[in-house]
């Protein structure tokens, strides 16, 4: 029944819909696209850099390259856990200005992949200048959950991360 | 010459024997009079000694006799007269005076004079001389050829001697000398050699007796000097040697005189001292008691401090007044007291006690002895009377006899059983004391002898009651007996239940051992139990293992396929149908996952109540090691109570034993119960009897009124008894009145 709806609605629009990658953190559902994400791995030590940002948790050696990896729950105030076996990497490619870096977040559990229609994603909500939005694609409402669909691009933009880093 | 006024012409008569003798010094200074002297003269010794001997002298005596004395005195020597002398008051009295200068060492340092009465022929001469003086018609020396006579007569005897011898050789000198001119030369020569032999003869005679002269002067002189120790011839036979023996008589007399002399003074001595002794003791005697002394008639003399004292008067109230004064104007009439100084008049003591009055009717006892006392001469002349103040002892005395009549009456109606009087009469200190501790002692018995009488009332009325309660007590013994005999039936029965008892404890007791033993065995099975449960445990948590491995798979495969998913998007529209594998893979991982985690919960659940179980099965055993004890317990119980059993079965038979006793007892009980009735009957009569004895008492009937209601209160406030009974005189006081007394 589910293919044959999916099958439908591919037949409906088949360009209109994206896949999304959701996960779990601190209990909420955050989604990216799909085709930011390079790879999916289990949690595993990394290499720490000092004098760096508390959310950049240091550098992976991913097949010979290096990957910063950054923290999501400390890049988003969010209460602070222990890494186990369940906590995940989830590694993405970014894109700046011309060029394609790639880098790790981590998350407590990677959930599932969505096909999500782009009529049905909601704007993000503007909560004034204090608090940037600009990282948020975003909401999409799934099964009563709400997704906050991240635009990685922007979240993990180099400038971005300097001007954190500068506003702490 | 001094002339002592006045003069009386009252003569002195000395007594015979009578020696007045004074010392003076060579200036006619008295250096020394004696007793007598000083008595007859009348001058007293401090007067005489250091005073002129003249001061004696008395004017009728011519002057010429002392200017005689004085120059025989100067002289050297002795002088003797009838003389004529002057006392103090002007009287005289006659006395031969023999005065004598003392020669010490060849010298006089004093004079000595002795007086004794004179002569009366020898005064008459005397006085007859001093008027021949006074008047000149005499003189005191012979004059003219009477004192040349005198003179010639009294020559020394080698004058004499040479005045004979002159008148002896004269001649026969004349003689000689005729015949030697005659030339008759044989003649001459006779004459010569007879007048030569007759001088020598003369000459040798001459010192024959002036050397005796001599020889007896210096015996005298040592007589003089109270030496009368003399060695002389005694066995010259002329009249020289008669005088030598004389004068060793006279010597020898001396020497026993002087013995004599010293023997007296040491009687005198003796007396003395004895004197003394009686003085002081009489001294002593007035110190320490009253003494008094009457003339024969019975006036007072004196009286001694201790004696004024006694009886308060002063000596000059009681001096020269008869000693009637001192005893009882009646005592005073009465024949008893004239007999008294009759008595003592015939020179009897009379020595007793003595009831006199004092100043002020004041009463004295003496005890006392009326001494009269002698004089020198044997003649009665005056009473002395020492006493001793006994009025203490006499009063005490009196005091006695009356405590011991009062206490006499007493006792007479103690023995008459009269209780109710008591001694009225106030005496002072212990006499007191005792007199009260009596009226106490017999308000005592009185309280004492009411309470027995209440008692054999009580006893009387009491001994009914027993004899009607030892009827009563016969009859509930034989009731007792009865249900004595239904007890011991009862015990019967009761002993058939013990034994009883005994058999099913000892079943009970197997039984309890059955238990132990299953229990026992439950304990073995629980542990087994607790053993597989372990090894359950073990095998849940290995299963966990497993499913934790798998649970990891279903993690791996579904992040692999995650990844797949991954690169199907990525691959577009080619890896659509790979997309659809992939999500078919994790849903498949994830049904895992799903089916690890329920598995983990069932397990962990498991693993949870094999916990529990375990808990289960270990409180199970130590619930069932607690059975084995508490079986044990109760089988030691089982097998106590068959045991008390055994003991009761013996106990309830000596109960039995006992009940059958009892019911001798009771019988015993009954028969004394009415042994006990006849008793209290013969005590009821008993009790009248002493009664009707205790009526012989009288006793106050205040105390009747008191009786046993009181009895308490007598015993626990005794002093109101003890002045009633002091006050008993007064009648019937009420109980009222002594709560007064103790509030008093």
């Amino acid at each position: 029944m589910t293919t044959d709806a999916q099958i439908k609605n591919n037949q409906i629009d088949q360009s209109q819909i994206e896949q999304f990658l959701t996960f779990q953190l601190a209990g909420e559902a955050y989604g990216v696209d799909i085709l930011k994400v390079q790879e999916i791995r289990g949690w595993e030590a990394v290499r720490i850099i000092p004098n760096t940002p508390a959310f950049i948790k240091g550098v992976l050696n991913l097949r010979g390259s290096v990957v910063p990896i950054v923290d999501l729950r400390e890049r988003f105030s969010l209460a602070h856990s222990d890494y186990n076996q369940k906590t995940v990497v989830i590694v993405l490619c970014v894109k700046h200005r011309d060029s394609t870096f790639v880098m790790g977040i981590v998350a407590d559990a990677v959930s599932d992949v969505l096909d999500i229609r782009l009529d049905e994603i909601k704007k993000a909500p503007n909560f004034g200048t204090r608090i940037d939005t600009r990282y948020m694609r975003g909401m999409h409402v799934y099964k009563k959950n709400m997704i906050m669909l991240l635009d990685v691009d922007k979240l993990l933009n180099p400038d971005e991360l300097e001007s954190l880093d500068s506003l702490e | 010459m001094k002339i002592n006024m006045p003069v009386t012409d009252k003569e002195v008569l000395m007594p015979k024997n009578t020696f007045l003798v004074t010392r003076a010094d060579l200036d006619g200074i008295i250096t020394y009079a004696n007793d007598a002297f000083i008595e007859t003269c009348g001058f007293s010794r401090e007067e005489l000694v250091g005073s002129n001997h003249n001061i004696l002298r008395h004017p009728d005596v011519p002057e010429a006799f002392y200017k005689d004395l004085w120059d025989t005195l100067k002289k050297g020597r002795p002088w003797q007269s009838v003389l004529k002398n002057r006392t103090k008051n002007g009287d005289y009295y006659w006395a031969e005076m023999n005065v004598t200068p003392v020669y010490t060492n060849g010298k006089v340092h004093e004079y000595l004079a002795v007086r004794y009465p004179a002569n009366r022929e020898k005064v008459e001469k005397a006085t007859q001389l001093y008027k021949q003086l006074n008047a000149n018609t005499a003189k005191m020396h012979a004059t003219g050829w009477t004192a040349k006579i005198k003179q010639i007569g009294e020559m020394a005897i080698w004058k004499k001697g040479a005045l004979v011898l002159a008148g002896f050789l004269l001649p026969n000198f004349f003689l000689l000398y005729q015949l030697v001119s005659a030339q008759n030369y044989t003649a001459s020569a006779l004459v010569a050699l007879s007048v030569v032999i007759a001088t020598a003869i003369a000459v040798n005679l001459y010192r024959f007796i002036d050397n005796g002269l001599e020889a007896l002067i210096v015996i005298l002189y040592r007589f003089l000097n109270d030496n009368f120790k003399i060695t002389v011839d005694l066995d010259r036979n002329d009249q020289i040697g008669d005088c030598f023996r004389a004068l060793f008589t006279v010597g020898v007399k001396f020497n026993a005189d002087v013995a004599y002399g010293h023997e007296n003074e040491l009687h005198l001595r003796e007396k003395d001292r004895i004197n003394r002794d009686f003085v002081s003791q009489v001294e002593a005697i007035s110190k320490s008691q009253p003494v008094i002394q009457f003339n024969m008639d019975g006036t007072i003399i004196a009286a001694n401090d201790l004696f004024l004292d006694t009886l308060g008067y002063s000596l000059d109230e009681i001096k020269g007044r008869h000693h009637r004064l001192l005893v009882e104007p009646s005592f005073a009439q009465s024949a008893e007291y004239r007999h008294l100084w009759e008595k003592l008049n015939r020179g009897e003591p009379d020595t007793g006690e003595y009831k006199r009055i004092g100043k002020n009717g004041k009463v004295v006892y003496l005890r006392a002895s009326y001494n009269p006392i002698l004089d020198i001469n044997g003649k009665l002349y005056k009473v002395v009377k020492y006493a001793s103040d006994v009025t203490k002892e006499t009063v005490a005395n009196q005091t006695l006899e009356r405590v011991f009549a009062d206490i006499g009456i007493i006792m007479r109606n103690l023995a008459n059983g009269d209780l109710t009087k008591t001694i009225t009469n106030h005496y002072d200190g212990i006499y007191g004391e005792c007199t009260d501790n009596i009226n106490e002692a017999v308000a005592k018995f009185s309280e004492v002898f009411i309470q027995i009488r209440d008692a054999a009332d009580f006893i009387d009325s009491s001994s009914q009651e027993i004899s009607a309660g030892n009827n009563n007590l016969s009859h509930r013994a034989e009731q007792q007996a009865a249900n004595l005999e239904e007890t011991a039936a009862s015990m019967e029965e009761l002993t058939s239940i013990v034994k009883n008892t005994a058999v099913n404890a000892n079943e009970a007791s197997q039984v309890v051992n059955s238990a132990k033993n299953l229990a026992v065995k439950g304990g073995d099975v629980v542990k087994s139990a607790i053993a597989a449960m372990q090894e359950i445990n073990e095998s849940s948590n290995k299963i966990a293992e497993i499913i934790s491995v798998i649970d990891e798979i279903a993690f791996q495969t579904n992040l692999l396929a995650l990844n797949a998913s991954v690169e199907a998007a990525r691959a577009g529209e080619q890896g659509r149908g790979f997309s659809v594998v992939a999500s078919e893979v994790r849903n498949l991982a994830q049904r895992s996952a799903a089916a690890a985690k329920q598995s983990s919960e069932l397990i962990q659940n498991s693993v949870q109540k094999v916990r529990t179980g375990t808990e289960f099965v270990n409180e199970t055993g130590v619930a069932l090691n607690e059975i084995v004890g508490s079986v044990g317990k109760a089988s030691e119980i089982v097998a106590q109570i068959a045991s008390a059993s055994s003991e009761q079965t013996s106990g309830i038979e000596q109960v039995n034993l006992a009940v059958g006793q009892l019911d001798e007892i009771t019988q015993q009980n009954a028969a004394l119960a009415e042994q006990a009735s006849a008793a209290s009957e013969s005590m009821s009569e008993q009790s009248g009897n002493m009664i009707h004895l205790l009526n012989f008492f009288k006793v106050t009937t205040k105390k009747a009124v008191r009786s046993t209601a009181s009895s308490a209160k007598v015993q626990t406030a005794p002093m109101p008894i003890k002045q009633a009974a002091l006050k008993s005189p007064v009648p019937a006081k009420s109980s009222a009145d002594d709560d007064e007394w103790e509030e008093f």
